[in-house]
């Protein structure tokens, strides 16, 4: 983060432009991708089987049917998703418990794919909070917001915060935020969205979403390749998946906490 | 044994067989074979083979006249004896041994008129010369630091030398001289990246070039993430860069040698000097302590970007700041004849602070004592005690809540290096080297009230050590060799932790030591060889081979150096990285020395490079070694390079063709694939020209190809965002990178002792836009839409800077 401001500095002040560029880029055989996210508190559970496109293609990804993909909790006996068409696979209902180890494997053109998530107990966000800003040479004006919140004591928690504006989920690179408690074990964390200002009566729905160090790991590796004013990393790679063997895509199991406040 | 030295020791005075008895106790500490102690011991041998005679000494200092700044590198030679010649040494002292008689000595260094001197010898004579600035000089464009033909009569090769002076006229960015981005105009050395100081010297890395400022490691040379090296011009007396060939008295990094030294200070009159550009000032003072016997030099520089913030009426930003510095002090002192003390610092710091929020400043601090002692006429010595520190620290928020980051690495050497004039065809240079580091890898701390747990990663410790001899030596009119062989060690200890880690990473165990406990010994040969053969007065060929340990190693994660870096020692987990560089060279000389022309071909492999896993950790990480893989790298090239020294117009035109390749477990599948800076094709033409005494003209032009990069090539969907799929390491390339300069300076009429001069440049003049970044993202108002987006950092900058001297 610190490096994204001091690259913001510099492009302020020295003559930089930006443009779209005609990159001719190579394209590879199609990628298996599946995307799993089990939720604690969703009423079912639902797996998106698709293939990596050309760079530039347009959405519409290849949807892949046919694959047998199973649940397994703990060392209970596995339970079959249904397809339920245009690349999807659910169990409905499906209720997922906090402190329970999930297992999905996936078997796809004769192939296995295991990944396992362990589903971390809710963390409560306690409360949104504010500070009216001025306007700075890199900032506009306006509210900057904190997300508070008691990290448990004595365990390792992953975080993710998911903004909601005015009813629209903020779904773009740049709004992945994820962090951890290794420098504030136990304490009342005070996390700020240090680069959003809003405005007036926005209304702000915040969701904070407790993962397990893989799904971490692969939303902090993701971040680094999506974030739109990021520092390009040096060598960017694929997101450090929680899949073996190695394919696009992870399963998380999570559980979350929301809170929704209006602006003065 | 014993007697073999004594053989040897009894040739030379009392003070030389003390030191020689000092290398010897030091090789019988040397662990490994007895055979590397015997290869010692054959050098000394050759070089004693070619030294005795009965003959008287000359020897002295050259000096320049106006202000007695000593002159490195300037010859000495013998009118009645052809063939004979010395070189002065970095501390302007020479020597040379001739028979009983009368000579005429004729003193050159360039830039300066030669001077002649007769001396009736017939005793061991003491002679002290002093030059004066040529009026040629004053009147042509001078673009070299080497006089006559010595590029092509030295056995050193891949040297690149430079003054300030000889550059002062080619255009920079913001107009702000800078040693540094001229070195990268030459053949092989490669910027690492538009407007930065950093570079990448054949194939290398940027973090394996050892960069000394008077002997001091400078850990990070560049202000403003590096659009400024810490260099301030106006404090540097020259600057020295070893591509290959590099003298066994350098060791610690693996491809290359920035050896930059600072002004001695004015020792006739006082003087100041300074410039105020468009991003920062600079002045210089300087003064003899005692006439003829001492001086000081003393010279700062500040940015001030920040003072138009204060002229904001927005709090926020009125309470924010973006400037560098750096203060330059070094003072001299004649304490006799034979003894003479320096003292030289640096200290420079960026400090970036936004509002109360965030504050951010980092940079490095070095001092060296230095003392120079004469033995005798024919055996110079120094001793140097050096610190070097380089640190950063991060305040984030305020009042309860604040936070602050501090990392720091510190140094403390111990240098003594001797120059033994044996013979008029041999010197031998020889000493050895401590230094003791602490590295401070991490310190969080935080208020009690704050969200954070204050915490420190554990120091970190290590003794490194080296010991040289070499010899330079003329074997015949045809024939001179320069040999040496350095012994490196590296101590990783305790007080500390030691984890291992399997293949993927993860810790296997763990194990704590004492203070002062060795975790981890490294320690390696390091052969220097480069031989000259002379085909006729105005060419020759030239060989050279050097291997190179480094023993600590950068980690960065960003594709520009960032304050951040972190320096780790080698460890149980890191192996030292070795460098084995081969090299073959053509020099000729055209038109009475007015054209230099080389041709230098490479070969080099590196050993235990580093990389790190994607998702390491690299800040506040106790565990980082496990976020880290090994790898291997070689690089190959040739370098053409065409020099016209003086005259109206003078320059240089350097073509580089090569590839830089690396080869890491675990990355691209293990496929070599090509380093990020492996430009192909590397083409820089220099150009000065003096148009009258009053206006002299400059352009530069550069090409290159484009940088290795990592691109996608694919994309899929996860949860609504469309994320690129990458496949290899390296595969696509930037577009090529081209850009033209130019510079006018202007110099106002002397008045009295006060000059001044005008400098107008621009950056960038047909303004190309080169790609800096490219990043591939989901179009903003389309998000079904991939695009690929280039970000050009300086388009056209032009730039202003008065100087002024009195």
């Amino acid at each position: 983060m610190r490096l994204l401001f001091i690259i913001a500095i510099v492009i302020t002040f020295f003559t930089s432009c930006e443009k779209v560029i005609d990159v001719s880029l190579n394209d590879t055989a199609p990628q298996l991708v599946v995307v799993g996210n089990l939720r604690q508190g969703a009423s079912d559970f639902s797996v998106d089987v698709s293939k990596s496109g050309g760079f530039y293609a347009t959405a519409n990804p290849v949807k892949v049917t046919g694959a047998n993909i199973t649940l397994q909790k703990n060392n209970e006996a596995p339970v079959a998703l249904t397809e339920t068409g245009n690349g999807k696979y659910g169990l409905n209902p499906y209720a997922a418990a906090a402190g329970n180890n999930y297992t999905l494997r996936v078997q796809e053109s004769g192939k296995m794919y295991t990944a396992s998530s362990f589903l971390s107990p809710t963390v409560t966000l306690d409360s949104i909070t504010y500070e009216y800003q001025p306007a700075s040479v890199f900032v506009e004006e306006g509210y900057l917001i904190y997300c508070e919140l008691d990290d448990p004591p004595g365990v390792k928690n992953y975080y993710r915060l998911i903004l909601t504006l005015n009813d629209t989920l903020q779904n773009k690179g740049s709004d992945l935020f994820v962090f951890n408690d290794q420098f504030t074990d136990g304490r009342h964390i005070k996390i700020p969205l240090f680069l959003s200002r809003f405005k007036p009566q926005d209304k702000i729905s915040i969701e904070l979403v407790s993962l397990d160090q893989k799904i971490y790991k692969y939303y902090e590796t993701l971040a680094t390749i999506v974030s739109l004013n990021g520092q390009q990393p040096a060598a960017p790679a694929n997101p450090l998946t929680n899949w073996s063997p190695a394919i696009l895509g992870y399963f998380a199991a999570t559980s979350s906490s929301s809170k929704t406040i209006i602006l003065p | 044994m014993l007697q073999f030295c004594f053989t040897i020791t009894s040739t030379f005075s009392f003070t030389y067989l003390y030191q020689l008895q000092h290398i010897h106790i030091y090789m019988n500490k040397l662990p490994g074979p007895h055979s590397y102690k015997l290869a010692i011991l054959c050098l000394l041998q050759m070089a004693v083979m070619f030294s005795y005679a009965q003959n008287f000494v000359v020897s002295g200092t050259i000096e320049e006249r106006q202000n007695g700044e000593t002159l490195t590198g300037a010859t000495v030679t013998v009118k009645e004896m052809p063939g004979i010649s010395a070189v002065s040494n970095e501390y302007g002292f020479y020597s040379i041994s001739l028979p009983k008689g009368k000579y005429t000595l004729l003193v050159n260094s360039i830039g300066f008129s030669s001077t002649t001197t007769v001396v009736d010898l017939n005793k061991d004579t003491r002679l002290n010369v002093k030059l004066v600035i040529s009026s040629v000089t004053m009147n042509e464009v001078v673009v070299t630091a080497k006089d006559g033909n010595k590029n092509v009569r030295s056995a050193s090769m891949g040297a690149v030398k430079f003054t300030p002076r000889s550059i002062e006229t080619i255009p920079v960015i913001f107009g702000e001289k800078d040693i540094i981005k001229t070195l990268q105009l030459t053949p092989g050395v490669k910027s690492a990246g538009e407007g930065n100081t950093g570079f990448y010297v054949r194939g290398g890395g940027a973090d394996q070039n050892l960069v000394l400022l008077d002997e001091a490691n400078v850990y990070n040379a560049s202000h403003l993430l590096g659009f400024f090296s810490v260099f301030n011009s106006d404090a540097v007396k020259d600057v020295t860069l070893y591509k290959s060939g590099i003298p066994a008295e350098y060791g610690g990094r693996a491809s290359s040698v920035l050896d930059v030294k600072m002004r001695d200070g004015n020792n006739q009159q006082f003087g100041v000097s300074g410039g105020l550009g468009l991003i920062s000032s600079r002045l210089t003072l300087e003064a003899p302590i005692v006439k003829d016997k001492g001086s000081f030099i003393l010279s700062g520089r500040r940015s001030y970007a920040d003072v138009f913030l204060k002229l904001s009426n927005n709090e926020n930003t009125k309470n924010s700041t973006l400037y560098f510095y750096d203060m330059n002090l070094k003072a001299n002192y004649k304490i006799s004849k034979k003894d003479k003390l320096y003292l030289s610092g640096y200290f420079g710091r960026d400090n970036f602070t936004f509002s109360k929020q965030f504050g951010f400043d980092w940079g490095n601090g070095t001092a060296t004592a230095r003392l120079n002692h004469l033995y005798s006429n024919k055996l110079f010595s120094n001793t140097s005690f050096i610190y070097s520190n380089y640190n950063y620290r991060f305040n984030i928020g305020e009042g309860a809540e604040a936070l602050g980051i501090r990392s720091a690495i510190r140094d403390l050497s111990l240098k003594q290096d001797f120059t033994h004039y044996v013979s008029n065809s041999s010197t031998l240079k020889y000493g050895m080297q401590l230094t003791y580091h602490t590295f401070l890898p991490g310190e969080l701390i935080a208020s009690d009230s704050s969200s954070f747990n204050s915490s420190t990663l554990k120091s970190k410790y290590a003794l490194e050590g080296g010991i040289y001899l070499q010899n330079d030596q003329k074997i015949s009119e045809k024939i001179s060799l320069m040999y040496g062989l350095r012994y490196s060690m590296f101590n990783y200890m305790g007080k500390g932790t030691a984890y291992t880690y399997d293949a993927e990473g993860n810790k296997t165990s763990e194990r704590d030591y004492k203070s002062g406990e060795s975790i981890q010994y490294y320690g390696g040969l390091e052969p220097r060889i480069s031989a000259r053969y002379q085909l006729n007065n105005e060419s020759s060929v030239k060989l050279s081979f050097n291997r190179n340990y480094q023993y600590l190693h950068l980690l960065t994660n960003a594709s520009t150096s960032s304050p951040t870096d972190l320096w780790v020692p080698s460890s149980n987990n890191i192996k030292p990285q070795i460098a084995n560089q081969l090299a073959v060279g053509y020099f000729r000389n055209f038109r009475n020395n007015m054209f230099e022309f080389s041709f230098e071909t490479y070969y080099k492999r590196l050993q235990n490079q580093v990389d790190y896993r994607n998702g390491a950790e690299l800040i506040l990480n106790n565990e980082v070694e496990s976020g880290l893989v090994y790898g291997k790298g070689k690089a190959y090239g040739a370098e053409f390079y065409l020099k016209k020294t003086r005259g109206d117009l003078g320059g240089w035109i350097g073509y580089t063709l090569s590839r830089t390749m690396r080869q890491v477990v675990g990355i691209n599948n293990g496929n070599y694939y090509p380093a990020r800076q492996d430009r192909i094709h590397d083409i820089s033409v220099v150009a000065i020209y003096r148009l009258n005494k009053k206006v002299t003209l400059s352009a530069n032009w550069v090409f290159n190809t484009g940088d290795a990069a990592t691109f996608p090539s694919g994309s899929y969907e996860v949860n609504g965002l469309l994320v690129p799929y990458y496949t290899e390491r390296n595969g696509y390339r930037f577009p090529n990178y081209h850009r033209m300069d130019v510079g006018l300076t202007w110099y106002r009429k002397k008045k009295k002792r006060f000059e001044s001069s005008w400098n107008f440049s621009i950056y960038n003049v047909y303004n190309r836009e080169n790609a800096y970044t490219i990043t591939f993202r989901q179009n903003e108002d389309d998000p079904t839409k991939t695009e690929a987006v280039q970000t050009t950092l300086f388009k056209i900058v032009p730039s202003i800077t008065y100087n002024f001297k009195f």
